[in-house]
């Protein structure tokens, strides 16, 4: 057996000592707490070196590992090649696995009395991930070895596809945790405790889902070229509903934690915000949505086992709730809708209503098929859904700074309130006359640029009386930036097509392009050379043309302004051919026709060196023009590097002249051309570039805005755990 | 009071944003058809063909990408499309093209493509709406 393999089937095995430990303890048995500890320390070792291997196989290009060949090569960078660990599905499960196992330890820690049924559940959990890897190993070997791997994706070769993985699975990883103490709660009806235990954890989920989102919208926008950030493409879908889900769950806990309410509805969200890892695993891993995804995942005999988790954990866990539905004891919510536990309420409604929403247009494809011809939904349905919710949002989070927690009057949020509208109709004033004319993006416009007067007012006024609970009131600025930056950048983005011939410029938005010509950087890597002057500022721009033999590549340009980002996404490069017609190749001594002449290449004319390195080369020629006259011209040749000079020779009696094109000393060739043209362009490969020049206003709100919300969320989760001995 | 306010509310959104989902879904909806239905069927869809990569042309006055996918039964069938250009088209054995049929032409608005199994399993990206 393969080491790799057998450290996954003992780890599994101490998985299941651990898991049979603390069902014991969970009984009461606390004898067996030591032994399940120490099985699930060695499943970790365990774990660690089988992705260790992995990692040194890929690094050591052992190709007979055939996923090691699948998604790495000789020449690929180290960087690269400890990245293709995630590369494919079982490394990928792998990876997730590692983020789990890691995870585990410091869950049990914090466990409380009530570690034994968490990490029973915890480690069903494993148990699912485990079974892929058992299902699907990394370590299959080949016969017979390639000598050389098939390479990683020129797509992932790439600083943002080295963390964007890591990070979603420990985002993935991060909902076992919630599932695993609600579940732990139901089982033995300890509802009181729960909130607190698991509060951190779900924040800890919306702090990684959210940077996994943010890694993953931030490289498509800066590598691929189509100048978007979001396609809501199912395996985006599959890490925004959980995301969503445990948004919801953080909101529902917070109204839990003061008044004691939501706890049934608590329990259901962290149950189902990891379902919906589950089942986006499902959706995306399976091959069930082969044809409506771009994400060709192949089904590697996986299906009927995540259907039957799937299944599986739906059943158990919905069902365990519903049967302990009574035991569960409900509380008094505020007496005042103008509260800020109201306005918590409305945006964890909006938000569940959204995570629904979504979740049936990535299912679309599988819904459909119960009644007729499978269809997936356009782009369109998730914003037509979404966009009032967005704006219901908006107000919740609007609102929410400015009220209290139980009651607030008209007096005490006057100021606030007014001076905040006011605000956001400037803003929407603002965007009305720049470009916005659509009243549902107004509206959105509107109530989110009025989140972001409360809540920033909230901020500061919390900072300036020294208070350091401010994580909430930074994550809601970031969302209402983001809302800014997403309704600006999606609705008032404009895009335009322009191709240039080389050596001249073309208009697009008021930057004039210049195309230079192409550089041949490497076999596979072409940068084209582009100067953008848009008045006040000039500067080179260079998008990538990535060639390999798995696709084409375009690297875009983006040069950022404060307010805007210029995209420059290369489409293609073409050549016209160069005009042959009036071109003769001539060997020493021989004779050619072209143009009505007789042109006879005597000999080269010795170099002569120029400053600068250049060297001047000419060619005696004999030139008979129709009347049988005779003469000698000597057209030059200026070697120079990348541009190469011409001296022409004008023929007497005629208005044309010849050019010395090209030269091949070692062979004794020469290329002539006949023109009457001033210059030799026409017998220049002529070079056109087509681009995709957009606008992006306010992008830079989508990513500030993110990394506000990744930040709060970050640093709630870390004082949240604090308060857990 | 509140409560009651709260069920109001609850389930306003419930039936509001449930027809709201319900009417986008079959307006929004792209059927996975077969060739003879995307010329026939009213509205957009999808479709699934093998490329005919030599046939592949740009068409620079209206900067269209022309190609001609053809389905297993050989039906063949000429495909316009404006947007950017997938990354990696050329290598696609054949793609599914999103868009309608008119005047003889399949008028694609969005190319999802199905590569060969060099990247199976791999996370390729596509052009948005």
């Amino acid at each position: 057996m393969i080491l790799g393999a057998y450290m996954i089937s003992l780890a599994a095995a101490a998985g299941i000592l651990s898991f049979y430990g603390y069902f014991r303890v969970a009984r009461g048995n606390m004898v067996y707490v030591l032994a399940a500890r120490w099985s699930y320390y060695v499943m970790t070792i365990l774990i660690l070196i089988s992705a260790a291997l992995l990692v040194g196989y890929l690094i050591g290009d052992r190709f007979d590992f055939a996923y090691v060949s699948s998604y790495s090569s000789i020449s690929l960078p180290i960087n690269f090649k400890i990245s293709s660990l995630w590369a494919g599905q079982e490394g990928s499960f792998l990876l997730w696995m590692v983020m789990a196992v890691l995870l585990g330890l410091w869950v049990k820690r914090k466990a409380a009395d009530q570690v034994g049924w968490v990490m029973f559940f915890f480690l069903i959990a494993l148990g699912f991930l485990m079974t892929l890897l058992l299902i699907s190993s990394p370590f299959k070997i080949q016969h017979p070895v390639p000598a050389d791997g098939r390479g990683l994706n020129p797509l992932l070769q790439n600083y943002w596809m080295q963390i964007h993985p890591p990070i979603v699975f420990l985002g993935f990883a991060s909902t076992f945790i919630p599932f695993a103490f609600a579940m732990a709660a139901l089982v033995s009806r300890k509802y009181d405790n729960w909130v607190k235990l698991t509060f951190p954890w779900a924040i800890l989920s919306v702090c990684t889902l959210g940077a996994g989102t943010f890694l993953g919208g931030y490289w498509a926008y800066e590598t691929l070229g189509w100048g978007g950030y979001w396609a809501w493409d199912p395996v985006e879908n599959a890490i925004l509903v959980p995301w969503l889900g445990s948004i919801a769950l953080v909101h529902g806990m917070v109204l839990e934690r003061t008044r004691g309410t939501f706890r049934k509805i608590n329990l259901f969200l962290a149950i189902t915000a990891f379902l919906m890892t589950i089942y986006g695993t499902f959706l995306t891993r399976s091959g069930v949505l082969a044809d409506f995804s771009v994400h060709s995942f192949v089904d590697l005999g996986y299906t009927a086992y995540l259907v039957l988790f799937l299944l599986g954990f739906t059943v158990v866990s919905y069902g365990l709730l519903l049967f302990r539905a009574k035991t569960i004891p409900a509380s008094q919510p505020a007496k005042s809708p103008l509260s800020r536990e109201f306005a918590v309420y409305l945006g964890m409604l909006f938000i569940i209503v959204s995570g629904f929403l979504v979740l049936i247009g990535m299912s679309a494809p599988l819904l459909t098929r119960i009644w007729g011809d499978p269809s997936a939904v356009a782009i369109d349905y998730y914003i037509k859904t979404n966009l009032p919710i967005g704006i219901i949002i908006g107000i919740a989070i609007g609102m929410a700074p400015l009220l209290g927690w139980r009651s607030a009057t008209w007096q005490s949020i006057r100021v606030r309130f007014i001076w905040s509208v006011v605000g956001a109709l400037v803003s929407v004033l603002v965007g009305a006359v720049l470009a916005i004319r659509n009243p549902a993006y107004l509206a959105f416009l509107f109530t989110s640029a009025f989140a972001l007067m409360t809540n920033s007012w909230q901020l500061i006024d919390q900072l300036r009386k020294g208070n350091r609970s401010i994580q909430a009131d930074l994550v809601h600025v970031g969302v209402a930036l983001m809302f800014i930056g997403v309704i600006a950048s999606s609705a008032y983005s404009s895009q335009r097509k322009i191709s240039i011939e080389q050596g001249s410029e073309a208009d697009a938005f008021g930057f004039a392009v210049k195309f230079h010509g192409a550089d041949q950087l490497s076999p596979e890597k072409t940068r084209a050379n582009l100067t953008v002057d848009g008045g006040s500022s000039i500067f080179a721009a260079t998008p990538v043309f990535l060639q390999s033999n798995q696709g084409l590549v375009r690297n875009p340009f983006i040069k950022k302004f404060l307010f805007y980002d210029l995209y420059i996404s290369p489409e293609e490069i073409k050549s016209a051919a160069a005009n042959q017609d009036n071109a003769l190749i001539l060997a020493k001594g021989e004779t050619g026709n072209i143009g009505g002449l007789k042109v006879t290449f005597n000999r080269f004319d010795v170099g002569t060196h120029m400053e600068g390195g250049m060297m001047q080369i000419g060619a005696d020629l004999m030139v008979e023009t129709a009347d049988g006259k005779k003469q000698t011209l000597v057209p030059k040749f200026i070697a120079s590097g990348e541009n190469p000079g011409y001296i022409p020779a004008a023929i007497e009696g005629d208005s044309r002249r010849i050019y010395l094109l090209k030269i091949s000393a070692d062979q004794g060739l020469i290329m002539i051309g006949l023109t009457d043209k001033e210059s030799a362009a026409e017998f220049e490969d002529k070079l056109t570039i087509v681009l995709d020049v957009g606008i992006k206003p306010l992008i830079n709100f989508v990513w500030l805005g993110l990394i506000l919300i990744v930040v709060g969320a970050g640093w709630s989760t870390v004082r949240r755990i604090r308060e857990i001995r | 009071m509140v409560r009651k306010y709260r069920m109001i509310i609850g389930l306003a959104a419930i039936v509001i944003f449930g027809a709201l989902g319900i009417w986008s879904l079959t307006t929004t909806a792209t059927p996975y058809v077969g060739f003879a239905k995307a010329r026939t069927h009213n509205g957009d869809v999808q479709v699934l063909g093998k490329v005919e990569h030599d046939r592949t042309t740009y068409d620079d006055s209206s900067k269209a990408l022309v190609f001609y996918i053809i389905d297993e039964n050989g039906d063949r069938m000429e495909v316009r499309y404006t947007g950017t250009r997938p990354g990696n088209f050329e290598q696609a054995e054949s793609v599914v093209c999103v868009g309608r049929y008119r005047d003889g032409v399949f008028h694609a608005n969005n190319l999802l493509i199905k590569c060969p199994s060099k990247y199976e399993g791999t996370e390729f990206r596509k052009k948005g709406a």
